[in-house]
């Protein structure tokens, strides 16, 4: 007889997890469209590592220095087709470095490569819904 | 004993006034001197006194700079101004740097070629970019984002390829 509230406590508790942890959310698994050697890619980190059931897929950047002088961002995707795309820049601003910078957990990443493979475009979107 | 004392202020008194007096009162010879010649200047010269004087403006910037070289020329460091060609260009690389650098970049090109890329070719791509000049780190992240963008590469690292 005890054991009734604990098991009827038990389901409660598993009934209503879902929600606890309602609110938006929105996929954005990665994407990637190429003509050539050029293209785009785009995609949440969240997404691309907690919601897909696929292990390929990845999205992000690297801001890298020798601390002297020289600095250069790259960014890398791979879709769960194992479609690769990159960028990079050595003469990326300050506002590009600073979005590489901002990318977390909240991230969706958008960013374009040139048929040299010089980065001329990143997006970095940090929004509950990533989540 | 009181009229000594008050004496006594009231000289002091006066000293201190008349050496307060000196000290801080203006030369008034040079002064004066200065003040009775404007109008004498402002008599010679009409153009003062009717209105806008008529100023060579070639022979003032000419003035100005030859007053600005001779600033410039007194600088120790007037050479490597910041902005200028000079403390732009960084000192030629040493022979021994030289050579790191050649080595380094047939290094990458010979893992470019072989077609894969995993772990161990990106460990050592990271190395060898780390000895270019920025000229050449700028052409070999080139050469490899293009390779892996056409597919010419294999990428198989844990994670993305740099």
């Amino acid at each position: 007889m005890k054991k009734l509230p604990v098991i009827i406590c038990t389901v409660a508790a598993v009934a209503l997890q879902s929600a606890a942890f309602a609110a938006n959310h929105t996929n954005s698994f990665v994407t990637i469209y190429k003509a050539g050697i050029s293209g785009s890619a785009y995609g949440s980190l969240q997404s691309a590592r907690y919601y897909t059931t696929d292990t390929v897929q990845y999205i992000g950047c690297t801001s890298s220095s020798d601390i002297k002088s020289s600095i250069y961002i790259y960014c890398a995707a791979r879709s769960a087709a194992n479609v690769v795309l990159t960028c990079y820049s050595t003469t990326a601003d300050q506002q590009a470095r600073q979005a590489v910078a901002a990318v977390n957990t909240t991230s969706y990443i958008y960013f374009a490569a040139d048929s040299s493979g010089k980065c001329t475009y990143i997006t970095v979107g940090n929004y509950s819904y990533n989540l | 004993m009181n009229k000594l004392i008050a004496m006594g202020a009231l000289v002091v008194a006066f000293g201190s006034g008349t050496w307060c007096g000196y000290t801080v009162a203006p030369a008034t010879g040079t002064a004066s001197a200065t003040l009775n010649s404007i109008p004498a200047l402002v008599i010679r010269d009409r153009s003062l006194v009717e209105g806008r004087a008529d100023v060579d403006s070639s022979a003032l910037r000419a003035l100005i700079r030859q007053e600005m070289d001779a600033a410039l020329a007194a600088q120790p460091h007037a050479a490597a101004a910041p902005g200028s060609k000079a403390a732009a260009s960084p000192a030629p690389a040493s022979p021994e740097t030289v050579a790191k650098r050649r080595e380094a970049e047939e290094q990458i090109d010979a893992m470019l070629a072989a077609g894969t890329w995993g772990n161990e070719q990106r460990f050592n791509f990271q190395q060898s970019l780390v000895l270019l000049d920025a000229e050449q780190k700028d052409r070999a992240l080139q050469q490899l984002t293009t390779a892996i963008n056409s597919g010419t590469l294999q990428v198989s690292t844990d994670g993305p390829p740099l």
